[in-house]
């Protein structure tokens, strides 16, 4: 896709699906590398792919520029979703300045490992607006400890944006890639800088189902019981899960990707994507931490509240900008999302969003989790839709 | 239901046991002021102890404005402007710690921290000045044993202090762990006094609080060491009474080193010779709630500074235990209760109803009665009423529900206008009928649950199950089939019991509608015929189009064995579209074969379709396919329909008849006999109910009605259609009675396509022979 450009920057994605590693690789960047000075680029790329090959590829291509990417459940580009596909993102220009990090052997020090990667912004040329971009392993751990690390580094001044690598759903091993290295268990990121401004928007589109549970047993991702019942069976029963679910994991995964858990906080509801269920001990596993003692609900959603949530985003992601047109999005999607809309809708979203956008193009991919810190400290979601405009 | 008031409540325990896990001071004052950050969405955050930055977050690694935070913990700053951020609103609380100290939040944008926040944050504040004594107490332990290690031998104090210190550790640990796991209040309060009795040594340990209802009073609700005839007296006492009364009413520790002197002593135990006594007070946020009160008997006891910190740990622990406890209350309250009726909601109900079906079955002769409740027309009061409105009338009926109950009972809503009541501990079925006539007697007042005085009646299904052999759900689900049995019934008490054949008919009407739903897809439904006859001349007028089921093993389905299931499920949307179609086809089909003759269709339309958002659309659309003229179909509604008439069906009608379409009320004469709005709608057709028409000849009565009938239509200027005519007699009293059309098993029954193309054939060809009349006795089957 032709490059966006303001008189300083330029931001440009380019797409492949060919099943070839170094052809993909050189076709997306050829896709991407459309400006002069590339300062990053970032690769969304299926699992399937051999990884190395497709990042020789594309950094023979932009011959070495800095590079961060991760592998999805699923890639998204403005010409529309797909999967078994490689896109990549180039910006560039005077006006962009960034510097990345990488951390690995993550997931026995996750907070360590987010500061570690956060301090690479001291190393970006200071720029008025700057936010730092992450991409982690989801199955790793706690990843709101990533984002507490990072934030103990940047501050509340810098936002924080990224997502959770996905493995098209096997949810077994999910990939980081960092120049032309391919890791396990780590965390990418970016530093980046605008003589711009950027916008975030976050929105879930999920609504309370029934009544509010107790969560009365639970240790850090494993809710054991809600209102003293054993939590899968609650779970089971009042959203009226059929037989299969009840007995097969891969049932119950695809069932649970739309069925979440929301969590009472202060400005509403967080929701908690539900991974696995024990068939044995009847308890439930998230993504992230459940607290013991506090009420919670199940959730569900529906084409048309995911797609206004969709809609909401990029009209939030979109407000700094101040009528400014986006030089481009980046879109951090949840998988769970993706299950709720179905082949046809994620469709429909893409070109929303595409639509949103003004023209300008997107990049993006389904994640395991994402992240968007703009207030307060939290920044790590669940089932969320993440868009950041650049200008 | 609205709770996100109560998101404060949850994040006590949270926080307790998220910073019960550090190790040492710095990282749990770290993380504590990251994790009340977090809490209240707050973007900074500091920890500020005699007078120097300890822990910071939300700032640029090293780059905390030191000096700002200072003097906004100070409570000098109530704003403070970070670098790149902005103004931010300042929240802080004390640590009340040996040494000074404070907490504070700053939160991005104008608006400022709440009540609720500010209490949350110095119950934190609170909880981490306990963790940090409590490993302030394990690094010292850690120390004396590296110590005693060596010296343990010729040190026998060390060794005491050494165990003591353990002990305390322990007893601190166990009583915190149990809070964090949201133990009931009860188990929390007697581990405290437990672990006082370990901790000081002392025979006498009380703990009380502040009765809730009445502040000037305070309970004992844990003790130990107090004799059996004492504690009846202490169990509710004046709230400023003894040591205990003095640390609520003071707020401060009291130790008191020879109690039969102390002015605020109890004489009872100043008698038994009690010799000293010390007192914490316990709070509740702010408020004080209550006191801790260990004493003992032994002369040579004096209370030293270790014994001040292991009262105040656990006074400490207590405080917290109690805030939780509080706001666990009201979230187990709110979680278990419908918002809207303040009764139990289905979880709750369920959870009730299963305990007393267990207790029942350990009870001889004990049943439990179930009463399932819903309000008749509720969508229709809620129409009229609007949300608000019909909120209320929910609210006054469970008021009512609860008015008609012993304390004993479970009243519940189970969502929507869906109520349940369940009585336990009966001796007869008698009891749950009673209580059901109650509630119809209540609701018998208008003004009991509608301030407009609208009539609002409920329909009431009674399930017993004797000696709780039922379980839960079917016990539910039969008093809810039993509600379905009142509700069909009708009538001014609508009540009725269970009766295992209500199973059977659902079970029944279950299968009905498995088999509807394959009939719908495989197609196996017919059309059939019956015509409609001018009395006057015998000629054909127009033809009646019913449905018939074609089962594949039952053979030939009458309409009243499915209608009524198809109504209820829905099918007879695609169902009556097909009929539609199929019918308006077949009448173009003979309006082009005999163009000089007027044949109405007439097809009936069921509730359930009118209510269909696009039924005018469809009616349409299938004449304009067929290429029907809209003036020779007529739609047939039932009188109840009108009955219940709303905007949007008032509307749709106006719509068909504007496009020509004409409309007939069918079975005219059963339902109310309102006129008014015969004259509203401008229908074409009444059609006299077959049950005025059978016998007529003999019955006076029934005459006396179609004649009334046929009077209106004539007055009105609308056709009149007798139905069911089935003999020679019953058509020429309707003759003498002006009666326009009929139709009926005298002149034919429904018949399929090619007899009815035939039957309109021989009539056409009777009529152009001038031999009118001639042609009905001939056809007649």
């Amino acid at each position: 896709m032709a490059p966006l450009k303001s008189s300083q920057r330029w931001f440009a994605v380019g797409t492949s699906n060919h099943p070839d590693a170094d052809t993909a690789g050189a076709e997306a960047a050829a896709g991407a590398l459309t400006g002069d000075e590339p300062k990053l680029l970032v690769v969304f790329a299926s699992d399937s792919y051999d990884l190395v090959q497709l990042l020789a590829a594309i950094n023979r291509r932009s011959g070495g520029a800095p590079l961060i990417g991760c592998t999805t459940a699923g890639e998204i580009a403005s010409s529309g979703p797909d999967e078994a596909s490689v896109v990549v993102t180039a910006l560039g220009g005077p006006g962009f300045s960034c510097a990345t990090a990488c951390a690995t052997n993550v997931s026995s020090h996750l907070r360590e490992s987010g500061a570690q990667v956060a301090s690479c912004f001291s190393k970006v040329e200071d720029r008025p607006y700057r936010t730092l971009l992450l991409l982690t392993d989801g199955l790793a751990g706690d990843q709101a400890e990533v984002v507490r690390g990072a934030y103990s580094v940047v501050g509340a001044t810098v936002p924080l944006v990224g997502g959770c690598a996905g493995d098209d759903l096997r949810m077994k091993r999910t990939r980081q890639l960092f120049g032309d290295r391919v890791l396990e268990d780590a965390i990418v990121a970016a530093a980046l800088g605008s003589d711009s401004v950027m916008g975030l928007g976050v929105k879930h589109g999920w609504r309370r189902v029934g009544e509010p549970m107790l969560v009365t047993s639970s240790s850090e991702n494993r809710v054991h019981s809600l209102d003293d019942k054993p939590a899968l069976d609650v779970y089971l029963d009042r959203l009226g899960a059929s037989p299969a679910v009840a007995t097969d994991p891969a049932a119950f995964t695809q069932f649970a990707i739309t069925h979440p858990l929301g969590l009472n906080k202060r400005s509403g509801e967080e929701v908690r994507f539900v991974g696995e269920a024990n068939f044995t001990d009847r308890s439930l596993g998230c993504i992230a931490e459940v607290p013991q003692g506090g009420l919670a609900w199940f959730m569900e959603g529906d084409s048309e509240s995911v797609l206004e949530a969709t809609d909401a985003a990029c009209v939030d992601a979109l407000a700094p900008l101040a009528g400014r047109p986006p030089l481009g999005f980046l879109a951090f999607d949840c998988i769970a999302r993706k299950g709720v809309l179905g082949d046809s809708g994620i469709h429909q979203e893409v070109s929303r969003i595409g639509r949103l956008a003004n023209g300008a193009p997107v990049a993006g991919f389904y994640t395991y989790g994402e992240i968007a810190r703009t207030h307060g400290m939290r920044g790590f979601h669940n089932q969320t839709l993440v868009i950041l405009a650049l200008s | 239901m609205t709770l996100s008031g109560d998101w404060s409540a949850q994040q006590l325990p949270e926080f307790l046991a998220a910073v019960s896990a550090y190790a040492d001071e710095k990282s749990a004052l770290q993380g504590a002021v990251e994790l009340a950050a977090e809490a209240l969405e707050a973007e900074i955050g500091a920890i500020v102890r005699r007078g120097k930055l300890v822990a910071s977050v939300g700032f640029r690694r090293e780059q905390a404005p030191e000096m700002d935070l200072i003097e906004a913990a100070a409570g000098r700053k109530a704003s403070l402007l970070v670098d790149g951020l902005g103004e931010c609103q300042v929240l802080v609380a004390p640590l009340d710690d040996s040494q000074p100290g404070h907490i504070l939040l700053g939160r991005y944008g104008e608006l400022g921290f709440d009540r609720t926040e500010a209490n949350l944050l110095r119950a934190m504040g609170r909880i981490l000045v306990l963790t940090i004594k409590m490993l302030r107490l394990t690094a010292k332990e850690r120390r004396l044993r590296g110590v005693s290690d060596r010296r343990a031998e010729d040190n026998a104090d060390l060794l005491l202090q050494v165990r003591q210190r353990q002990t305390l550790l322990e007893r601190l640990g166990d009583i915190r762990a149990s809070i964090s796991a949201g133990a009931p209040l009860e188990r929390v309060q007697e581990a405290i006094v437990d672990g006082a009795v370990d901790l000081l040594g002392d025979e006498v340990v009380g703990l009380r609080l502040v009765d809730p209802d009445d502040p000037a009073v305070s309970i004992l609700v844990a003790f130990r060491g107090i004799r059996a005839e004492m504690v009846e007296s202490l169990r509710r006492s004046p709230v400023e009474l003894g040591v205990g009364g003095q640390a609520i009413t003071e707020g401060r520790l009291v130790v008191v080193r020879d109690y039969r002197c102390a002015p605020d002593m109890i004489p009872a135990f100043a008698d038994n010779q009690l010799q000293t006594a010390m007192a914490a007070p316990l709070r509740d946020g702010t408020r004080i709630v209550g006191s801790l009160t260990v004493a003992s008997y032994r002369a040579d006891r004096r209370y030293t500074d270790r014994d001040n910190e292991a009262l105040v740990a656990l006074s400490e622990l207590a405080n917290i235990a109690i805030t939780d406890a509080r706001h666990s209350a009201s979230i187990q309250h709110q979680a278990f209760h419908d918002a809207l009726t303040g009764l139990a909601n289905r979880a709750l109900f369920m959870d009730r109803l299963d305990r007393g079906l267990a207790r029942a079955r350990q009870k001889a002769g004990a049943h439990v009665g179930l009463l399932f409740l819903d309000l008749d027309g509720f969508k229709a009061i809620n129409d009229s009423l609007g949300h608000a409105g019909g909120d209320e009338v929910l609210q006054r009926f469970g008021e009512t529900l609860r008015k008609c109950l012993r304390e004993t009972d479970t009243a519940a809503r189970l969502g929507g206008d869906e109520f349940a009541v369940l009585i336990e501990d009966m001796a007869t079925n008698d009891e749950a009928i009673l209580v059901a006539r109650r509630i119809a007697h209540e609701l018998s007042d208008p003004r009991a649950v509608s301030k407009d005085g609208i009539e609002v009646t409920s329909s009431i299904g009674i399930a017993v199950a004797e000696g709780g052999t039922d379980d839960a759900q079917s016990l539910l689900r039969n008093a809810d089939l039993a509600m379905y049995q009142a509700k069909r019934a009708g009538g001014s008490e609508r009540w009725a019991i269970f009766e295992p054949d209500m199973y059977t008919a659902l079970v029944n009407r279950r299968d009905l509608e498995a088999d509807l739903t394959r009939a719908v897809a495989r197609q196996e439904f017919v059309v059939q015929y019956q015509p409609i006859i001018r009395l006057d001349t015998g000629r054909l007028s127009g033809v009646e189009a019913l449905v018939r089921w074609m089962h594949p093993t039952r053979g030939l389905v009458p309409p009243v064995d499915f209608i009524t299931s198809a109504e209820e499920t829905g099918l007879i949307v695609p169902i009556g579209g097909w009929v539609l179609q199929t019918a308006v086809k077949q009448a173009c089909a003979w309006h082009h074969r005999y163009p000089d003759e007027v044949i109405t269709m007439s097809v009936n339309l069921s509730p359930r379709q009118m209510r269909e958002d696009n039924v005018v659309e469809e009616v349409l659309r299938a004449l304009s396919e067929a290429g029907l003229p809209p003036s020779l179909l007529v739609l047939e509604i039932t009188e109840s329909m009108f009955m219940r008439e709303t905007g949007s069906t008032i509307d749709k009608l106006r719509r068909l008849r504007d496009a020509g379409v004409r409309l007939a009320i069918d079975d005219f004469g059963t339902g109310y006999s309102s006129l008014g709005y015969l004259q509203r709608f401008s229908v074409d057709v009444l059609k006299i109910d077959r049950s005025f028409v059978d016998g007529i000849d003999k019955n006076l009565d029934r005459s006396a009605l179609a004649h009334t009938i046929i009077n209106i239509g004539q007055d009105l200027n609308l056709k009149t259609v007798a139905e069911g005519i089935e003999t020679r007699e019953e058509l020429d009293h309707l003759r003498a009675l002006d009666c326009q059309y009929g139709q009926g098993y005298y002149f034919a029954r429904p018949m399929n396509l090619n007899d009815m193309g035939r039957f309109i054939r021989r009539g056409i060809k009777a009529s152009t022979s001038h031999r009118p009349g001639h042609l009905l006795p001939a056809i007649r089957r």
